[in-house]
């Protein structure tokens, strides 16, 4: 037992020190700052401290992820809807197949202008956008992930005699799942880069806008706590697609195989 | 292995969009069909047009943007802004991959280094990327610089990831064989790590490069950095409907460009591969 828990420490000594190590030495390094565009970290702390526990969460935070939500739920939804139709129909893909191109190619912030001039500049526009973006990353791994199942595997279940739905739903999805998870954390990432993007460019509230507004109005340290903000925001949301993924795909055998030998490996 | 992708980066530089290219059992001709969903596209956006459910302002008739687009494309304006765009994207990437490739092999080779790491690469990766658009708008202005401050750290993890995780996959049979040899550090490092590594390391570079595009032209429109998302940020300030319309499919068709390029370079990096595999 205390062998485990010396292996712990010693485990979390690895992975912290550094971390630890570059807060020290920004704080202690800026803590005599007079740079007007780097100022003390002490003095971002307690911006954030005064800002973002818990003054202006309603106003910025909220909205933003009101807004991330939101756009992820519709596009990952058409995503993998329209991604299990479409990887099982290879003539309908190779047909649509430069238009998808095409459109996923298109840096997807350069449609800002043409989304919020068809939508106005509310939440739709942003809302419409964030799926978009959200949209591509899911939606190609699912098709990739439908194209890639077993033919042996369709085989059987034809034998079976399996239904259509029967084969979608417990062939066809579960087997592509894991590539389906990949998609929607890449999603999640973009999304949350269209959640910025879409506020810097035409909104009056959430927390793109305030950091872009805090370095208009030279608020320096309300901008870098907004960054701090953000930071913490895209580490919170990838640990919570990471486990959203584990409890996805914890029945997956290979995935548990592959999982046993990485822990007795890196121990 | 695949399986544990979460846990690191894309684990499977053979799958993905570029296998995806294969045309399975697509028909005799499916370019009869590719066609067809391109014109019904463009009718579907001139039907939306006709209709007249989306006011005059917020929609710009086909026929008319690419009327637009055609007079953009022989001012010498618009390509002086898509140089300026590509040379801020590439001086990025290039600075990415200097930074990158080096770092990444340093961290798959030490255990230690991997693991003190993490944590940090993990925050500061998951840092959304425009997020820095105020300070890089702060210290350096409209500028080029700007751009690069905020396409470089958001290229570098891509790269970093993809070549650490593809040293760390070195087959340990090969470095046996390596040892045998007497290879050497070096030479193992050049003639078994880093090849096997490359594949990783061009998946890395496509993911970089188009992400690298995206964010370039977000910083020029946000902060009207010139080049052509400064063009596309001045047209919509301006109110200019068809302009919006034109200068996005110009944007369309550069991050094209940009990701068939790079994705014909990391085909061109795996066909070299395999190659290398079956020799050995």
């Amino acid at each position: 037992m205390s062998a485990r828990l010396l292996r712990l420490g010693r485990h979390l000594l690895v992975e912290a020190w550094l971390p630890v190590l570059a807060v020290t030495v920004w704080w202690v390094g800026s803590a005599s700052s007079t740079s007007l565009y780097f100022p003390p970290l002490s003095q971002i702390a307690e911006r954030f401290r005064e800002l973002w526990l818990f003054d202006q969460v309603p106003v910025h935070l909220v909205p933003s992820l009101q807004n991330l939500g939101w756009g992820l739920l519709c596009g990952v939804a058409a995503a993998v809807a329209t991604g299990i139709v479409i990887g099982r129909m290879p003539r309908l893909h190779s047909a649509l197949l430069p238009l998808m191109e095409f459109m996923r190619a298109t840096p997807i912030l350069a449609l800002l202008p043409l989304v919020f001039g068809l939508l106005g500049l509310g939440v739709t526009s942003k809302v419409a956008l964030i799926a978009l973006g959200a949209f591509w990353p899911t939606f190609l791994n699912t098709v990739d992930g439908v194209r890639s199942v077993d033919p042996q595997i369709r085989e059987v279940a034809r034998a079976y005699r399996l239904t259509r739905t029967d084969i979608a739903f417990r062939v066809v999805l579960p087997s592509a799942m894991p590539q389906v998870v990949v998609g929607f954390r890449t999603s999640v990432s973009v999304a949350v880069v269209v959640v910025v993007g879409s506020e810097m460019f035409g909104a009056g509230n959430g927390i793109g806008y305030f950091v872009l507004q805090a370095q208009r109005t030279y608020a320096i340290a309300d901008m870098w706590a907004g960054i701090v903000l953000l930071g913490l925001l895209g580490y919170l949301l990838n640990l919570l697609s990471a486990g959203f993924e584990r409890w996805v795909l914890s029945w997956h055998r290979g995935q548990r195989a592959a999982a046993a030998v990485l822990g007795e490996g890196a121990r | 292995m695949t399986q544990i992708a979460h846990e690191r980066p894309l684990a499977a530089p053979l799958r993905g969009p570029a296998a995806a290219h294969t045309p399975r059992s697509a028909g005799r001709r499916p370019w009869v069909a590719q066609a067809a969903v391109l014109l019904g596209a463009l009718a579907a956006w001139e039907l939306l047009d006709r209709s007249g459910i989306v006011s005059d302002d917020a929609l710009a008739p086909p026929a008319a943007t690419f009327a637009r687009l055609g007079e953009l494309l022989v001012t010498a304006e618009v390509w002086t802004a898509v140089g300026q765009t590509l040379t801020g994207w590439g001086i990025g990437i290039a600075i990415a991959i200097a930074l990158a490739v080096p770092l990444g092999i340093g961290l798959g080779l030490s255990n230690f280094a991997y693991r003190s790491t993490r944590l940090v690469v993990d925050f500061l990766r998951t840092i959304p990327a425009l997020g820095l658009i105020p300070l890089a708008a702060l210290v350096f202005g409209a500028s080029r610089s700007a751009v690069l401050v905020v396409v470089v750290p958001a290229c570098v993890w891509p790269l970093l990831l993809q070549t650490a995780y593809g040293v760390r996959d070195a087959d340990p049979l090969a470095l046996e064989t390596a040892r045998s040899f007497r290879l050497g550090t070096w030479g193992t490092l050049r003639r078994v790590v880093l090849p096997g590594a490359l594949p990783f390391v061009a998946t890395g570079l496509r993911l970089s490069a188009i992400l690298g595009m995206l964010l370039a032209m977000s910083i020029e429109m946000l902060i009207l950095v010139p080049g052509v998302g400064a063009l596309l940020g001045t047209a919509q300030r301006n109110g200019d409907t068809v302009d919006v319309y034109a200068l996005t499919l110009l944007a369309a068709f550069l991050g094209l460009a940009v990701a068939l390029a790079v994705s014909r370079l990391e085909r061109r990096m795996i066909r070299w591969h395999p190659s290398v595999r079956s020799r050995r």
